[in-house]
């Protein structure tokens, strides 16, 4: 007997499936607020403490139909390393085959899950571009140009459109701009 | 490419593999000089749209003759559902509602969202939220749809050289001009707010070290504007709204539950819908003060044989409950086809080669490993452009397990951007090709068009509401943001946006629903009886719920 993925396993002659229909998973609910004493690799920690408990049997990684180091990011969180975890578990499509075979009851998908969000949300900075472009939106900058653009008639729109400057595959981030720049 | 790496190839594909190899380093010099095929004019876009496309034939497609859109032409494979009879256990409920004057009612929420992709699952969320119970119901898990299988990105203006108004100049032109503006308007003004919505939700983008997002061009874009999570953006969007929705009170998931009927009062009003479990095929009676329909499109109906990206249960489901309610649906006869489904590996023929691959610069090539196509025009003109050259020109590659293809270059990307690029940019994709024996920094793989995006829909207007009070709508299902043709990356900006939009409708509108009356079937009445007008005998049933595949028996 084996378990695997349906969709990944080759069907053979005398082949009998039996479906799982339910994994049990512990699974913590949180709302991303940090309290301010704490760092979002701790959080986690404090999440799912089981990571500490990995006896490094490297069933997990056996299972993994993704290819990932399963056991490898469950020390990265271990060791606080947010970013690494987040990098190893990126493919993970979270279907819990290395749960059913954790003899530690990790629930890898779901720390790393936290591992992702919360480094995501509380470590990694900002896109300050797109705050400002949140604000230039919110102030209402472009009801104008809408306005504008949506009287135009069929013919002076497709001609707007077939001005179009594209923005040259190469151009280094938030450097080019367009000659144009009614629409910005 | 070295030849032992073609060996991996059957016999039947290798000379024209190794044309590939032999005419790589060309291509790449002309490309860096700027000297690669240029964008077709709007013209020649419409000249070939017109001869090799599949919606500009009159083939394969009829009228409908009954219900709100009567005479709007729609493909058979959907025309046969929208015109069919409920499934036998909503037959059996109309009968059990006559007898006994009400139907009975197994569970109440304030909003039923029916569909857990990525429209549902957003519009869950700032339901929920709001203040309201919710209950999802999705036809197999949460997570279960087209949101997942998403690789390449979302588009939103967010850069310096970029506005909400080039977007929307884009998003029009892409679809032909054909686009409602008013829909085409919020999806763009509200992208930044729901780039950071996901930002702050910790979804990971791709990044630079200062925080900047990496963007890069898509077809039918004139700003790089694509922002992605390496190439699985869809499963990592999903991922989040999954968890964020579970970590939220008041939201209730029923998996394995599809909608199959919709339910009305007597005021014309949506007050739930009629669930079928599967696999006991029992209904469940759920009560709602408002409905949010996010079902997802249609691709698993394999409209004109075509093979499909889509997931399972990518089956018209939501067209047909809101068509039978009297919604008005819009824009059917156009379906979007990917131009680089796969074609080889057989195995995975029809699953998705992301445009992400041509936005880093994979050219499309003919068997004599030639382009022939500019590879980021928007999506339809590059599909029946690879049409053209596997049919009326006869460059196609053939496939020894059947069908065509073009190559996709895909080693390029490593030698344009330096090596390790395609490991670091595709993880999903290098992994799953791997698997296969096939190493994608090494070899091309072959792609043909697939059906991809169900463009029309249900007509709905900028708040998420639809023509019948009560129902909103969200996601692949609606129709009139993309017009007749979708450009990359607006369908995971499109189920944020309206998906958030349709939720929050929803909720408060059932805070205002003080008194909610009996919720029945009442509505059929008057379309059966134009289908027996028509014609149509009992028999057929809708929705299908699932492909028919194989000696598979449809639940």
């Amino acid at each position: 007997m084996s378990a695997g993925l349906m969709c990944q396993q080759t069907v053979l002659d005398g082949m009998e499936i039996l479906p799982l229909p339910h994994v049990p998973v512990k699974k913590q609910l949180h709302r991303m607020e940090l309290p301010e004493d704490e760092t979002p690799a701790h959080h986690v920690l404090r999440l799912y403490p089981e990571v500490n408990h990995c006896v490094m049997c490297g069933e997990c990684v056996r299972m993994c139909p993704m290819d990932i180091d399963v056991m490898g990011y469950v020390g990265m969180i271990k060791r606080g390393d947010l970013k690494s975890a987040a990098r190893e578990s990126f493919t993970c499509i979270q279907c819990q085959l290395c749960v059913i075979r954790c003899p530690a009851s990790i629930s890898q998908p779901n720390a790393a899950l936290a591992a992702r969000r919360w480094l995501g949300a509380h470590q990694e900075p900002r896109a300050e571009h797109l705050t400002r472009m949140v604000e230039k939106v919110d102030s209402g900058r472009f009801a104008s140009v809408f306005r504008w653009m949506r009287r135009l008639d069929p013919m002076e729109f497709q001609a707007l459109y077939l001005r179009r400057e594209r923005e040259p595959d190469d151009a280094p981030p938030g450097t080019w701009l367009p000659e144009d720049q009614t629409l910005l | 490419m070295s030849t032992g790496h073609i060996q991996i190839f059957p016999e039947a594909l290798r000379e024209s593999a190794r044309m590939v190899q032999r005419t790589r380093d060309q291509r790449l010099i002309r490309r860096r000089m700027g000297e690669g095929i240029e964008a077709l004019s709007l013209s020649d876009r419409r000249a070939l749209l017109r001869e090799f496309h599949p919606d500009y034939r009159e083939e394969g497609r009829g009228a409908l003759s009954v219900g709100p859109s009567k005479g709007e032409s729609v493909p058979v494979e959907l025309l046969e559902l929208l015109e069919a009879w409920p499934r036998p256990l909503v037959s059996r409920l109309v009968a059990e509602e006559t007898e006994q004057g009400a139907l009975r009612v197994d569970m109440t929420t304030d909003v039923l969202v029916i569909g857990g992709g990525g429209a549902g699952t957003a519009a869950a969320i700032v339901a929920a939220e709001a203040g309201a119970s919710v209950l999802v119901a999705t036809k197999l898990r949460l997570g279960d749809s087209n949101t997942v299988m998403a690789e390449g990105g979302m588009q939103v203006a967010d850069h310096e050289c970029d506005s909400p108004a080039q977007h929307y100049l884009d998003v029009m032109g892409g679809g032909h001009f054909s686009s409602n503006p008013d829909l085409v308007e919020a999806l763009v003004v509200e992208g930044p707010a729901v780039l950071r919505w996901m930002e702050e939700l910790g979804m990971l983008f791709d990044k630079y070290p200062t925080g900047r997002m990496k963007v890069r061009h898509g077809g039918g874009t004139s700003r790089k504007r694509l922002h992605a999570a390496g190439d699985v953006t869809g499963l990592e969007m999903m991922r989040v709204l999954k968890d964020r929705m579970e970590c939220l009170k008041g939201v209730k998931v029923l998996p394995f539950a599809p909608a199959v009927e919709l339910l009305t009062d007597e005021n014309g009003r949506a007050a739930g819908a009629v669930l079928e479990q599967l696999p006991s095929g029992r209904p469940l009676v759920v009560a709602a003060k408002a409905v949010v329909l996010a079902t997802g499109g249609i691709g698993r109906l394999h409209l004109g044989g075509f093979p499909t990206s889509n997931h399972h249960g990518a089956t018209a489901d939501g067209l047909v409950l809101a068509y039978r309610a009297g919604v008005p649906l819009k824009d059917l006869q156009s379906s979007q086809y990917h131009p680089t489904g796969v074609a080889y590996p057989d195995k995975l023929a029809g699953l998705l080669l992301t445009e992400k691959f041509r936005g880093l610069g994979a050219q499309l090539l003919n068997r004599h490993g030639d382009e022939f196509v500019f590879s980021l025009e928007p999506r339809d003109v590059t599909s029946a452009a690879i049409m053209r050259e596997c049919s009326e020109f006869g460059n196609g590659v053939e496939v020894p397990a059947g069908g065509v293809g073009v190559w996709l270059d895909i080693p390029m990307i490593d030698m344009i951007h330096g090596i390790g690029t395609i490991e670091r940019e595709f993880p999903g994709r290098f992994k799953e090709y791997l698997r296969l024996g096939l190493d994608i920094r090494q070899v091309p793989l072959l792609a043909y068009p697939t059906l991809h995006y169900q463009n029309g829909g249900v007509v709905i207007w900028p708040n998420g509401s639809t023509d019948m009070p009560g129902l909103f709508a969200a996601g692949e299902v609606t129709g009139g943001v993309h017009g007749r043709n979708r450009l990359m990356g607006n369908a995971l900006l499109e189920i944020l946006v309206f998906g958030r939009r349709a939720g929050a409708s929803a909720a408060a509108f059932a805070a205002g629903v003080k008194e909610p009356s009996a919720p029945g079937l009442g509505h059929l009445e008057a379309f059966l009886e134009q289908l027996e007008t028509v014609g149509r005998q009992p028999g057929r049933t809708a929705p299908r719920l699932l492909p028919a595949y194989g000696r598979v028996t449809p639940v």
